[in-house]
């Protein structure tokens, strides 16, 4: 077993009286991309930034590389931020950023030209080195930062939601560009980012954070197909919500009750208390639509009501009302939805092993 | 970043101008306040407690119509200043908004050549034998040189107009862009135009910058003692003559002096308050 | 006039063109407020030219007379002296307490930032009459002697309030994810300032020196309170003026004007080459 990259060991962060960061247990791996996901205000950035140097914990131990970090400051750690918005030296062109910390390194002048070269072709900005960080756009400024962070071969890099300020587009290519870049230079980055698909796209490894604790961690696959609890599934990927109470469990299976009395199943823990408020998770993609209970599938079914069928290009998507007023998203494919037109009663049923029930009610209103 | 906190650095930052002001700030108001409860007997300032003074400097009735002359002179010096910056920005950043900047710039070079000296221009401009009077004369427009343009209220007011239109300028025209074309545009767009555009739009947002430009003209105006000198003639005085007589002249009434200065500050804050509350109620809807 | 495209970012769009009647009537007050500004300065340089020392026309004739004439007054060598002194030791005095107490500020939050920024900007809102004969006053009372020392005390404190204004005003919009940068791309505190903070802040500091600068050389009131026997610039003007009309002011103040004009450029083009 190797030296883990990152290794962070109970980790706590209070500001005051406020808890930003309880009891983190982090291992990143050489050469691995994990993501630290979670809303805003969860803590994702503060743990970036106490990896980094920024902040130093209230409580716990990190390491890079075996070596123990924890308050050693930014500019004696082995590692390198990249900004959210690049910072870069207004004052200084991009061939001088990059180079600065070759610079700061003592190296000579033929040796920091030749690095910067080789960093301006790998992000791709080739003959821009010239240029001030005004002149640039903003995919430029953020390769740029990249380049800048890199020069030094860091042996972790910490990205903190580097695309959140470019459009869709450009935010999906450098999504792509990043791995790309990671893969080739077998680095080992950690990301923030807030946005889950971006990190479904990018990581090895998902840690899902929320309100100062990791709350799951695990492959995209595993996040996204079995999520730990509900505020995971409802985060992750699109999901749909129906509200009722425990109604019982058996074989694996929760029961629960529908606000209109239809009894409902799916996966559960067994823990669920009778009576308790519950939520059932299905994903769009999971539901069938029918004009009639398929066979077998009487308790893993609604019946709904058509609101709205939206051609999205690569699937159909129905909205349709269930009896107690719950908003079902169902994704179908165009041949699927032939036949179905606003304003059918259906049924929507799903498999009980692709849908969950949690006991705790949703947060925030579903849908 | 660890060092993005305030702690002991702060301090040492904030410190040394902090100190600064109470040292030499601070500390000169209180002890002047302190002899503004201090009275004067023959040649020699007996220290106590006693209102004495500031009842001498309402009482005496010289007193008292300077003090009256000097805020009417602030009052109309400052009604004149803020309706042409207020109008000179608005003109500089919607309506020739192509060279604002040079112009600006062009409205603080005219500072360049001192206070003193723009003063002393302009009683060659006034005066008897001056430039505005013999220009005149020469051009058979009056036959008489006008007396009333030099040492005399008029006089006083027309060179502080002058010192003081750059200063509050500055300001109004800060305030002022801030407010995008748009904000008057969707304005215009739903009906209102000219000077209801202004009382009910322009005005309200940019009241910051009005209030400034008033205190800066109103505060300056009454506090000046050096236009008065140079033009203001006998009838010219204003309380700043008598206040900076006391101190560096045939005065020497400290005490007197120190509270004519606290009185006529009190006036302006009061004065201060009334003209921008009653802005603020007029330009309510 | 029509509409047209000008400007960039929020003004570039003009969707309401001036009409031509409220273009010439702007153009027209601008012009008169102008005149008005400048009638002072243009009479100042005219008249340090005529021969005469009447002061009202008609222009007689033309000299360089009050030039030599101001030049050879005793008190004026002394006079520039004092008031170039006390013009650096303003900047540097108000230049390093404002840009120090800037930088304190940054990271204040909320009501203690507010308190201390309108504090600080006191000063400015007293009458400088009040300000000179308080300082006076207490410099009395402690038994420092009037001169140079408490003039330069009086100026710093008429600077202060406008370098803080200024240097806030750039740090309100400063980037500090720099500066963290530098921390994290192997920059000791002292190389990040060097590297990059000082660059950055440079323009800002030189023009709020500067402006320090320039109230200190036009000062004249808490000057007069507080120099004593001591001669500034500004002094040695008031005591020609209360003596009568005197030509060669004029050409003193054309100097100064003419100084300030070449420092102000000077400023301008250094400022543009270096960021």
């Amino acid at each position: 077993m190797t030296t883990p990259a990152v290794q962070i060991t109970g980790v706590g962060k209070r500001f005051g009286s406020t808890v930003a960061l309880a009891n983190i247990d982090l291992v990143v791996d050489e050469n691995e991309f994990v993501s630290l996901l979670g809303p805003s205000g969860c803590g994702k950035t503060t743990l970036l930034r106490i990896i980094s140097g920024f902040e130093y914990p209230t409580a716990g131990r990190v390491a890079i590389h075996g070596t123990d970090v924890t308050f050693v400051p930014p500019h004696r750690r082995p590692t390198n931020l990249v900004f959210q918005r690049g910072a870069l030296f207004p004052h200084m062109n991009v061939a001088d950023n990059i180079g600065y910390s070759l610079k700061l390194r003592k190296w000579p002048k033929a040796r920091i030209a030749a690095r910067v070269e080789e960093m301006l072709a790998l992000v791709r900005l080739d003959d821009l080195g010239g240029r001030g960080p005004t002149q640039l756009s903003g995919g430029q400024i953020q390769r740029a930062a990249l380049a800048r962070a890199l020069a030094a071969e860091p042996r972790v890099l910490l990205l903190d939601e580097p695309l959140s300020a470019l459009d869709l587009k450009l935010r999906q290519h450098m999504q792509l560009e990043l791995r790309a870049i990671q893969r080739k230079l077998g680095a080992t980055f950690v990301y923030v980012t807030h946005d889950q698909h971006e990190a479904l796209v990018m990581s090895d490894r998902i840690a899902v954070m929320n309100e100062g604790r990791i709350i799951q961690e695990g492959s995209p696959r595993d996040i996204y197909t079995r999520p730990a609890s509900l505020f995971a599934s409802d985060f992750i990927g699109e999901t749909n919500l129906l509200q009722g109470t425990v109604a019982g469990f058996a074989d694996g299976l929760a029961s629960m009750a529908l606000r209109d009395g239809t009894i409902v199943m799916a996966r559960g823990s067994g823990s669920e208390t009778p009576g308790a408020p519950a939520t059932l998770s299905v994903r769009p993609e999971a539901i069938r639509v029918a004009l009639e209970t398929p066979a077998g599938a009487a308790s893993t079914s609604v019946a709904a009501e058509i609101i709205e069928i939206m051609y999205l290009g690569d699937r159909v998507r129905i909205e349709a009302l269930t009896a107690d007023s719950t908003v079902v998203l169902a994704d179908l494919r165009d041949e699927e939805a032939a036949a179905l037109q606003r304003g059918m009663r259906v049924v929507l049923s799903w498999s009980p092993a692709a849908a969950a029930v949690w006991a705790e009610a949703p947060r925030t209103a579903p849908g | 970043m660890t060092g993005m906190v305030p702690g002991w650095n702060t301090l040492r930052q904030v410190g040394p101008a902090a100190a600064f002001y109470v040292l030499f700030f601070l500390g000169p108001l209180l002890i002047l306040f302190l002899y503004s409860f201090w009275t004067m007997d023959g040649y020699t300032i007996v220290p106590g407690l006693s209102v004495a003074s500031y009842v001498e400097a309402v009482t005496t009735s010289l007193y008292f119509a300077i003090i009256v002359r000097t805020v009417l002179i602030g009052v109309a010096t400052a009604f004149l200043v803020v309706p042409i910056v207020y109008l000179l920005a608005y003109v500089m950043l919607f309506v020739l908004d192509d060279r604002n900047r040079r112009l600006l710039d062009l409205v603080l070079v005219s500072m360049f050549s001192g206070y003193l000296v723009r003063i002393y221009a302009w009683r060659t401009i006034l005066g008897k034998e001056g430039l505005l009077n013999s220009a005149l004369l020469q051009l058979h427009l009056i036959d008489q040189p006008l007396t009333f343009l030099l040492f005399s209220n008029f006089s006083v007011v027309v060179t502080l107009v002058g010192l003081l239109i750059p200063l509050a300028l500055l300001p109004m025209y800060s305030s002022m862009s801030n407010v995008s074309r748009e904000h008057l545009d969707g304005a215009r767009d739903l009906g209102s135009r000219g000077f209801h555009l202004h009382r009910t739009i322009l005005i309200p947002m940019t009241l910051p910058g009005l209030n400034t430009a008033f205190a800066i003209a109103f505060i300056l105006s009454v506090g000046d003692f050096v236009v008065p000198t140079m033009l203001g003639g006998a009838q010219g005085t204003m309380i700043g003559n008598v206040i900076a007589d006391q101190f560096k002249g045939s005065g020497s009434n400290w005490p007197l002096g120190a509270a004519m200065a606290f009185l006529i500050m009190a006036i302006m804050l009061a004065v201060y308050l009334v003209v921008t509350r009653a802005l603020k109620w007029v330009t309510r809807w | 006039m029509g509409d047209a495209v000008v400007g960039t970012g929020r003004d570039a769009i003009r969707t309401s063109a001036p009409r031509r009647p409220e273009l010439l009537f702007a153009r027209l007050f601008v012009a008169i407020v102008l005149v008005y500004l400048f009638a002072p300065v243009v009479v100042t340089v005219l008249f340090s030219f005529t021969t005469s020392p009447r002061l009202s026309l008609p222009i007689e004739g033309l000299t360089v007379n009050w030039y030599a004439n101001a030049f050879s007054n005793p008190l004026f060598g002394r006079a520039l002296g004092n008031t170039i002194l006390l013009a650096v030791v303003t900047a540097l005095g108000a230049g390093a307490l404002g840009v120090l107490f800037s930088f304190g500020l940054v990271v204040l939050r909320g009501r203690v930032r507010g308190i201390l920024l309108t504090a600080s900007l006191v000063p400015a809102v007293i009458p400088v009459l009040v300000l000179g004969i308080a300082l006076a006053v207490f410099c009395n009372s402690i038994g420092l002697a009037q001169g140079i020392r408490n003039a330069a005390i009086g100026h710093i404190l008429v600077a202060l309030p406008f370098v803080i204004l200024t240097m806030n005003a750039r740090l309100e919009t400063f980037d500090f994810t720099t500066l963290e940068a530098a921390r994290d791309l192997g920059a000791s505190p002292w190389q990040t300032f060097r590297d990059v903070t000082f660059p950055l802040i440079r323009p800002s500091v030189m023009g709020a020196g500067l402006l320090a600068m320039a109230l200190s050389l036009d000062e004249f009131v808490v000057t007069w309170f507080n120099v004593g026997t001591e001669q500034t610039l500004p002094v040695v003007i008031w005591g020609l003026l209360r003596r009568g009309i005197n030509p060669s002011i004029n050409a003193l103040a054309t100097v100064v004007l003419v100084s300030l004009i070449v420092l102000v450029v000077l400023s301008n083009y250094l400022n543009r080459r270096k960021v």
